[in-house]
């Protein structure tokens, strides 16, 4: 149990990490509230959306590999 | 303001500009106005690179290769200041001058800006990176090498080494300026559908147009400082173009940042019990 909730926020870390190499520390910030008490798939969800809308698909999914847990 | 009433504002004075640049008008008024003009192309692009790298954070890497790049555009800015300067108070040749110190300084923060995007795009590009590096050095070699025999066997024969030096610096900028347009078309294919693409867009045809710019003035010399209206006027027309599209390259990518801070900031709110947008 401990081990799948310490997974869930290194996931979460990561998938900031993603957005504030990005877009930025402002972005980062509010992605990292907005994150926080969300499950994984959702998370999933939200950073491929906005990392495709930004870096188009081929290169978000380039980007996103790192978060193939 | 909206980002179409800033796009019609820029639209505007590319037409106000070029109406004063062609119109039957003349005299010493319309010759400080027209160069009071030009100054404001240069001057917004640096405000809107400012206000994008404020929109991904001061301290991110991804504004980094920004910020540079806005030093490399607001160094080109205090050149034409003080080409304006040299020119219109002090009624001197301003070639050369502290004004080409200024503008040769912005070729070298555009290459270090460059470096540092490649290097945040990662992966192959690592290794493209320096393909592009060794590249532009052999062409900027050969070009300089080229400049000075054509500066020798012609009617700047004369000239001291200062000024050769300066001129051969110019055609190394414009490699640089050549390799920016080339990554810039390279990062367009590669962010392929994102909005990141649509900012190399319009930035690589900034450069494209400083670039042609940069190019004929060197063929047009003689031309555009004899103050020859066709010249002066299709060249200054290019360099505002130049400088209009950093300034949309940035607004759009500024605009995209906030737009998307603003989303988040309203997801939030519906989280902790506040209005529905």
């Amino acid at each position: 149990m401990k081990a799948e909730a310490n997974m869930e926020v290194h996931y979460k870390e990561v998938a900031v990490g993603l957005i504030t190499k990005h877009l930025g520390q402002i972005a980062g910030r509010m992605y990292r509230e907005f994150y926080t008490g969300r499950p994984v798939n959702q998370v999933e969800q939200s950073v491929t959306e906005i990392l495709i809308e930004y870096l188009g698909e081929p290169k978000a999914k380039q980007e996103l590999i790192v978060l193939s847990l | 303001m909206t980002k179409t009433i800033f796009f019609l504002g820029l639209g505007g004075y590319f037409l106000l500009t070029e109406a004063i640049y062609w119109g039957p008008w003349s005299g010493a008024a319309v010759d400080l106005l027209r160069n009071i003009l030009y100054l404001v192309g240069p001057a917004v692009a640096v405000l809107s690179g400012v206000w994008t790298v404020r929109g991904f954070g001061w301290g991110s890497r991804a504004a980094g290769s920004l910020l540079l790049l806005t030093l490399g555009i607001g160094s080109w800015f205090v050149g034409e200041v003080a080409w304006m300067w040299y020119q219109l108070i002090l009624k001197t040749d301003p070639f050369p001058s502290l004004a080409d110190l200024f503008y040769l300084v912005g070729y070298p923060l555009l290459a270090v800006s460059l470096w540092r995007e490649i290097g945040l795009a990662g992966g192959v590009w690592t290794r493209q990176r320096t393909r592009v590096v060794i590249w532009s050095t052999l062409v900027g070699a050969m070009l300089g090498f080229l400049v000075f025999f054509l500066r020798l066997t012609s009617g700047e024969a004369g000239a001291s080494l200062f000024e050769h030096s300066v001129a051969i610096a110019y055609a190394v900028g414009d490699v640089i300026l050549l390799a920016a347009s080339f990554v810039a078309l390279l990062f367009v294919r590669e962010y392929r559908g994102g909005r990141k693409a649509e900012f190399w867009l319009v930035l690589g045809s900034g450069f494209m147009a400083t670039l042609v710019a940069d190019t004929l003035v060197a063929i047009y010399t003689q031309e555009y400082e004899a103050g020859m209206l066709f010249y002066r006027n299709v060249l200054d027309a290019l360099w505002i173009a130049g400088y209009i599209l950093f300034a949309i390259a940035f607004v759009q990518l500024g605009w995209f940042l906030r737009e998307v801070q603003h989303r988040v900031k309203k997801k939030l709110e519906i989280d902790k019990g506040g209005e529905t947008p």
